[in-house]
């Protein structure tokens, strides 16, 4: 709690009446806000002028008064924070615990038909109103199935119900449209307008965000498949981290991952050229959708300082903030996790079977070659000691085999490389010929094992020496002209971000942070065989330092492999590593990488062959809080990533083990000189094979695979026998490979390690509170969470589904009740703060948040439950008495004639003219780009039609809104917005009576109507059901046959009638009744 | 302290149609309709002024990319002499980190009318209406990229979602216009970075959003019908809607939409009309510069022009955005500065200098008021060999018209043009006077939205007072 004081004095020191009283702040008490803070999540101090006279009004209404504010003011200390904070907390109703209530007795008995009914109408009882009567069947008919579907009833479901409509058949309605798709994909849009869906990024480039539509489906399919709300939430927060993650019955895929992609449906720029405050604001963005869309909340408002009017303190906010910080975009493969693992567990299986078998059969194979190896050396000695004298190039005018003349190569490469296994043979070799003495030889192979061993122990020595000697350069470029160049003596704590040789501690889940399954659970041995499908060879190598390998199990898994989040402290960052791979490296979490300014975060490792080190220059990056990702492009190892100003030493250089290999006297001829060397060939393949090969054993053995065409022939029946071992691995292999799902990729999560938040003083991230605030919930609701590794979230998302949270559960009914009665009980459906309006009915409130936990957060069971209740089945047409008293309909004495809402306008176009295409799920159509939205960075538009997929389907461009979609209040998507508005606009009649796609509609109903129909008469009522659900009335009737036989006269030709039709087509979906719900 | 409270008493909803059926049409419609229960405190505009308005209208020019400072009205002797040679003060980080050597502005300076404003050879035109002018040189942003910049200027914010400022006086202020919105942005050829949401009504209803209006003959989207709608089928609909007005128990938001589909109507008509320029005289053609050679000219004349037809109407809130000139990206002159301003300059001086003649002539210049201003300036010191990098840190803008203490400049930069020095005018400080201009305290023109009552200014913005008339 320490480093919320400093911060609190902004709410302590401005009382609010004078702040009223005068409509300004004094200038004294509200200083200027940092320049640096750009946004308005968190800036209230707006609160302390405009909305003081609202919150005195607010206090009149009933609630205890504020604690004297200028009592407060003189003891700022952390008792009077804590205790304001907690009067808050006590005051206001929303931090109460849901109470059970008693259903009320009410007049009329009758009327409730459900205990929600009792409650409406006891407190219409007690204002004196009466309810509306009940409203017609079939208006009752097409405003449920719009409020559960978006779209219109069919002239079918119309029959149906008028067969039966009875409270059974209502029910059976209900459950109709429950189980049809369009009721996932009516409800989930209510739910994207929550979490500011969008497909792109917005700003300059609007860059996509992949698979955004991914997450659309998953909404739609968990509305569609009634998964219990605490679920749905859990998998929001953490579905990434849940034990037994949610599995689609028909896709097979992850669904609880691909909850946790709200988190990143927001917007972000390209080349923020102030990263860190880029993040702030990104930040701000996600704790303010989670706040509203969870809680009812405004939490970001207290992003600079306590929140004026609610229980949320600034340490609040960047205690979850912590969460966030700790957490990390990732596209992830949701394919099949099952048969992902199933698979995996497959092919560990078959590998330890199977390894040994392989590696027994090529020793058995090898070993043989190896005992013609000395005799080949020699050969091949003096074959490059011939070639070097005539100094031609080896390869040519040589008869010897190829393999003699290219081990000669090697033989001449390996004199110039001491780390070579042969280096020591080929030195003594290359430096003698068949004409020098016996003794001459001797001394040179003393010589050049001296050599070696001399060699060795420099470059032990050296190694040494460069660690002690490293350095860690960090240059300051503070206004780019008089760059400092810092240095600092190699600190591992500091500088060695990940080593799995050493300091590598397996017990910190921090050092081992992976996606996947590529990297299995934990780095790879030294010593550990790597298999392949190769059918000659499907022994590849052998791991030489322990590292995080990514196909040790197989190079068709998926992953990444990342680094925990730690502060760049130096110029350049090294990665010792071999194989190849995409480093990302998230600075301050900025991902939308494009254009010259932070493009150096990305970079590409090859080194398919060797271990090698390759700087990452990160100078530009000094100070800020990052960390890397390793995506391999194919079989990749990585060993070491540590700051440095030069090159790190390698840590081990594969060493020949002359000790070892001369137990007795040195060899005295070259021939012993080959066989010693052959025999510690032999020795490591054995140590290998039994699994205790050391780092030098494996470069040896390496050696060995990767140069199998300079040895000896190979037995043809041994080899025989090994390939038949390899056909029998490989092709099993294969056959569980073959299984792998295809990668299926989605917006995900991915946990980091623990990360706490700094307060940033007034909102301002270049100032910061000198300790940061652990991660926890909010303060007012009992806040400490026990986090053992890892983000927390998923311990912060039983938080929220824990009954004892009294927000969660009413917020969500609250949504749906608004969804369904047109406002709900709260009506500031996204802030139940004080700033918020108070509940109108809070004994239902409670009544409904108890029933829907009790009912297992059955979300399908409280819609039907809401739509079958009498208080639904109000008519909008109120008693005359009751519109007096109650003008505003507060107390719900008569339903709410609404207007449909953007989607719901288009898809009912579509379906009105029998064209809706009800395909489900999948990328989105192309937004259609108009003249007039159309600019010199459009993406190139879809078809106008949008391929007559319902909108839900459509492409969300932030940079370019559908015009029907804007114009009809669809809202921004930057933020949460659970309640839309219903305006007014001159674009709407222009787009319903003139824009092309409603033409294009209203003919091609036409056409179906006058196909279909040889009377008019008969066309007219089926055009009137399938807009309005209803039949049209005389007057109506009379009044279209008017038209139509002014227009089409006594013999009307097809071609006419469809003229005809479409405009009456048009007309009626003029018609106010085809947007609006009676 | 909501702005629905300066309405001089409540009235009923009814009495507010009726009220307003000749004059402030859309407002009343929205207010009308909002006036249930939760949206009254959300929806309704601001009622009346809070104080004397001294202008009626504002023209926004807005200069796409950036225009440089030094290179139009903020002359630095200095940068010549230290030209190609580094640049001696320290240097924020930039946009495209490519740090040349400091530039010196290629054109010359000179000073124009009584009032002796510096105005180089960019602006020919705009330089005889220098009197006119109130030239503001210690202009600062907070954003270096062209799209929070952007959404900075329009918004008050540096990202989007939030209305623009036209949005907002259209819902403090409504229109004047029955059959025009009151915000409208004259589009020539440049949508600026950050795409529509720059004229988003946000979290203000999308009544407010920046109709978009092109210089062409069907200005507006969905003004004509792919097929032509007869008188007979307008009646049809009007009696089927007199019908559905029944069904509706004369529901407020359902014959209000009703009300909505004549302002509509009239809008075939009225809009064509007015984006038909030929009944403006040859002389009016040649002053906005419609008989120019160089084609941008001729399409910037073209907004121009329509802009004061739309002042002339009631047009609250008019944005013109920039003509596409040749090879250039906008004002963005990253590299090559001179080829870039001056087609930027060529394609924008003479009409902009008709306009203020113009409006002066009508009379109407006392009433509108004009803003000219990019989303930042550019650096000093060059970008690679011949461009400059964006700079927030001090650039100029200038107004004229209603309320603007003509013929003054104000503020200054650094001796580089680089900072604003002494004091600072932002972005909140332009809306704050904008606003203040209209009849509207900046710090009352709020909307409960989010847990908060939100402002264009945000909780910062002060008038910049000496510029005032």
């Amino acid at each position: 709690m320490a480093p919320q004081q400093p911060l609190s004095w902004i709410r302590l020191t401005e009382t609010k009446t004078s702040a009223a009283a005068s409509g300004q702040a004094s200038p004294g008490l509200l200083r200027p806000m940092s320049r640096q803070v750009t946004t308005f999540w968190g800036l209230l101090t707006l609160f302390a002028i405009a909305a003081s006279s609202v919150h005195a009004e607010t206090r009149q209404e009933g609630s205890p008064t504020e604690p004297d504010a200028a009592a407060v003011v003189a003891s700022r200390d952390h008792e009077s924070v804590a205790s304001a904070q907690a009067t808050l907390a006590s005051e206001h109703w929303v931090w109460q615990p849901v109470q059970q209530f008693d259903v009320p007795s009410v007049s009329k008995s009758a009327w409730a038909q459900d205990s929600i009914d009792a409650f409406i109408l006891a407190r219409l009882d007690a204002e004196g109103l009466t309810p509306a009567e009940e409203v017609d069947a079939l208006i009752w008919l097409r405003r449920v199935t719009f409020h559960l579907t978006g779209l219109p009833p069919t002239p079918r479901a119309i029959e149906n119900f008028l067969a039966d409509n009875s409270p059974a058949g209502r029910a059976k309605v209900v459950s109709r449209l429950l189980e049809s798709p369009a009721f996932g994909e009516c409800w989930a849009q209510h739910w994207l307008d929550l979490v500011r869906f969008a497909e792109t990024k917005g700003h300059e480039q609007d860059s996509d965000i992949p698979y955004a539509w991914r997450y659309r489906d998953y909404v739609i399919r968990a509305f569609r498949a009634n998964v219990p709300y605490d679920q749905f939430v859990r998998e929001h927060i953490a579905g990434d981290l849940l034990p037994e993650p949610r599995i689609d019955p028909t896709t097979k895929t992850n669904q609880s991952i691909q909850g946790t992609g709200f988190w990143h449906l927001g917007e972000a720029t390209h080349s923020p050229v102030d990263i860190r405050g880029e993040e702030a604001d990104r930040v701000a963005n996600q704790i303010d959708v989670f706040g509203k869309t969870f809680l009812g909340l405004t939490i970001a408002c207290a992003r600079c300082h306590d929140h004026k009017f609610d229980a949320i303190t600034t340490a609040d906010y960047y205690a979850l903030c912590g969460f966030l910080q700790s957490s990390g975009y990732h596209l992830a493969n949701v394919a099949d996790p099952e048969a992902v693992n199933r698979v995996r567990d497959e092919l560990v299986t078959l590998n330890q079977e199977m390894g040994p078998r392989i590696f027994a059969s090529y020793e058995r194979l090898v070993q043989p070659r190896l005992s013609r190896l000395p005799d080949q050396l020699l050969t091949s000695a003096s074959q490059a000691r011939h070639n070097l004298q005539k100094k031609e190039p080896v390869a040519e005018k040589t008869e010897s085999p190829e393999s003699d003349n290219d081990l000669a190569q090697e033989l001449v490469e390996a004199k110039g490389d001491p780390t070579h296994p042969l280096h020591t043979f080929a030195t003594a070799a290359l430096n003698v010929d068949e004409k020098s003495s016996v003794e001459a030889t001797t001394k040179a192979i003393k010589q050049a094992l001296a050599q070696t061993e001399s060699y060795q122990r420099d470059q032990q020595e050296h190694t040494r020496k460069r660690f002690s000697h490293l350095e860690v350069i960090a240059t300051q470029k503070e206004g780019e002209l008089n760059p400092v160049a810092e240095r600092h003596p190699y600190d591992p704590a500091k500088h060695r971000i990940v080593c799995f040789s050493e300091g590598w501690d397996a017990s910190n889940p921090a050092a081992w942070l992976t996606a996947e399954t590529c990297f299995g659970d934990g780095p790879v041995d030294v010593g550990a065989w790597i298999l392949t499908t190769c059918r000659d060879q499907p022994l590849r190598r052998i791991v030489q330092h322990r590292s995080a390998c990514s196909s040790y199990i197989s190079p068709h898994l998926t992953g990444l492999f990342r680094t925990r989040t730690f502060e760049v402290v130096g110029d350049k960052l090294w990665y010792r590593y071999r194989g190849t791979a995409d480093v990302f490296m998230a600075v301050d979490s900025h991902r939308t990488v494009s254009g010259p300014l932070h493009a150096s975060v990305k970079l590409k490792l090859e080194s398919p062959g060797a271990y090698t080190w390759t700087a990452h220059q990160v100078d530009d990056y000094l100070g800020h809080r990052v960390h890397v990702e390793f995506s391999p492009t194919g079989d990749f190892e990585l060993c070491e990533v540590r700051f440095s100003s030069k090159q790190p030493p390698n840590p081990l250089e594969p060493q020949s083990n002359w000790k070892t290999a001369l137990s007795k006297e040195p060899p005295a001829t070259l021939h012993e000189l080959a066989t010693a060397t052959t025999n510690q060939f032999g020795a490591a393949i054995v140590a290998v094979g039994q699994k205790r090969g050391d780092s030098n054993a494996a470069s040896w053995v390496n050696w060995l695979l990767a140069h199998d065409d300079l040895l000896p022939a190979a037995d043809p029946q041994l080899l025989a026998t090994y390939h038949e071992e390899a056909r029998l691995y490989v092709d099993r292999r294969q056959a569980i490979e073959k299984r792998i799902p295809k990668p299926v990729l989605a917006i995900a999560m991915l946990d980091g390690n623990s990360e706490n938040e700094t307060i940033h003083i007034r909102g301002n991230h270049l100032d910061l509170a000198s300790e940061p605030t652990p991660r926890r919930f909010l303060s007012a609701l009992d806040r400490e969470i026990k986090i053992a590794s890892g983000s927390g979230r998923l311990q912060l998302a039983e938080r929220l589904v824990d009954p004892e949270n009294p927000l969660t559960a009413r917020v969500f009914v609250n949504r749906v009740w608004q969804h369904l009665f047109g406002q709900g009980l709260v009506t500031s459906v996204d802030n139940f703060g004080e700033l918020g309006t108070a509940p109108t009915h809070p004994e239902l409130l409670d009544y409904l948040a108890t029933e829907f936990v009790e009912s297992d957060w059955n979300i399908q069971q409280l819609i039907s439950r809401l739509v079958l209740s009498a208080t639904y089945r109000m008519s909008s047409s109120p008693v005359a008495a009751s519109r007096q008293r109650d003008p505003t309909n507060r107390w719900l004495h008569a339903a709410q004639v609404r207007r449909l809402n953007a989607e719901n306008i288009r898809d009912a176009i579509l379906a009105v003219a029998g064209e809706l295409n009800d395909a489900q799920y999948g990328p989105s159509v192309h937004i259609h780009i108009t003249d007039f939205m159309r600019h010199n960075r459009s993406a190139g538009g879809g078809p106008v039609d949008g391929d007559r997929r319902r909108s839900i389907y459509v492409e969300v461009r932030r940079n370019a809104p559908g015009h029907i979609f804007a114009a009809f209040d669809k809202p921004t998507p930057f933020t949460t917005t659970g309640r839309r508005f219903q305006s007014n606009s001159a674009a709407q009649p222009l787009i319903l009576l003139n824009d092309p796609f409603v033409h294009q509609q209203a003919r091609s109903w036409a056409t179906h109507l006058v196909n279909r129909y040889e009377q008019d008469e008969a066309a007219l009522t089926n055009a009137y059901l399938t807009a309005l659900a209803r039949p049209p009335d005389n007057a109506e009737r009379l009044r279209i046959e008017q038209y139509l036989k002014k227009r089409l006269g006594n013999h009307p030709t097809q071609d006419h009638r469809i003229e005809t039709w479409t405009e009456i087509c048009l007309t009626l979906y003029n018609v106010k009744e085809f947007v609006f719900l009676l | 302290m909501h702005c629905g409270k300066f309405l001089p008493q409540p009235c009923s909803r009814r009495e507010f149609l009726s009220r307003s059926a000749g004059g402030v049409g859309a407002i009343a419609l929205e207010s009308l309709w909002a006036a249930e229960g939760w949206a009254k405190n959300q929806l309704s505009g601001l009622g009346q002024f809070h104080h004397a308005p001294r202008a009626k209208n504002i023209i926004f020019l807005y200069m796409d990319g950036g225009v440089s400072q030094v290179d139009s009205f903020d002359p630095k002797p200095r940068l010549t002499q230290e030209h190609g040679k580094p640049f001696p003060a320290r240097i924020e980080p930039t946009q495209f980190d490519s740090i040349g050597t400091t530039m010196a502005c290629p054109w010359k300076f000179s000073q124009h009318g009584e009032s002796g404003i510096w105005v180089s050879e960019l602006f020919p035109h705009v330089a005889t209406c220098a009197d006119k002018l109130a030239v503001v040189r210690n202009m600062v942003s907070q954003f270096s990229e062209h799209n929070s910049a952007n959404y900075f200027l329009h918004t008050g914010f540096g990202q989007a979602g939030l209305p623009s400022m036209g949005a907002w006086i259209s819902y403090g202020l409504g229109s004047a216009s029955a059959n025009l919105p009151a915000f409208i942005v004259i589009n020539g050829g440049l949508i600026p970075s950050g795409g529509m949401d720059n004229f988003s009504a946000g979290f203000l209803p999308a009544l407010h959003q920046g109709t978009i209006f092109k210089p062409q003959e069907i200005p507006i989207a969905n003004l004509k019908p792919p097929a032509p709608i007869s008188d007979e089928q307008r009646a049809l609909l009007r009696d089927l809607d007199i019908l559905v007005a029944e069904r509706f128990h004369h529901d407020d938001a359902v014959e209000s939409t009703i009300s909505n589909y004549e302002l509509a109507f009239r809008m075939q008509t009225t809009v064509p009309e007015l984006a038909d320029l030929s009944d403006e005289s040859a002389h009016t053609h040649r002053l906005y510069g419609l008989d120019a050679d160089f084609e941008p000219t001729q399409i910037f004349g073209r907004e121009c022009l329509l802009a004061r037809r739309m002042i002339e109407r009631g047009v609250r809130f008019i944005e013109l955005t920039c003509p596409q000139t040749p090879g250039n990206d906008r004002w963005d002159a990253h590299s090559d500065l001179k080829k870039n301003h001056s087609e930027n300059a060529l394609a924008t001086d003479q009409p902009i200098a008709g306009l203020l003649k113009d409006l002066d002539q009508r009379g109407l210049l006392e009433e509108t008021l004009v803003v000219w201003s990019g989303e930042f300036g550019r650096t000093p010191f060059a970008q690679g060999s011949n461009g400059r990098d964006h700079n927030p840190f001090g650039f100029t803008i200038w107004l004229a018209g209603a309320g603007i203490a003509a013929g003054t400049v104000y503020g200054e930069t650094d001796e580089f043009g680089y900072r604003a020095v002494g004091s600072e005018t932002t972005i909140h400080d332009l809306h704050a006077t904008m606003l203040h201009l209209l009849g509207v305290d900046h710090t009352r023109l709020t909307f409960r939205f989010g847990g908060r009552d939100m402002r264009l200014t945000d909780v910062h913005g002060k008038i910049v007072e000496p510029i005032l008339a």
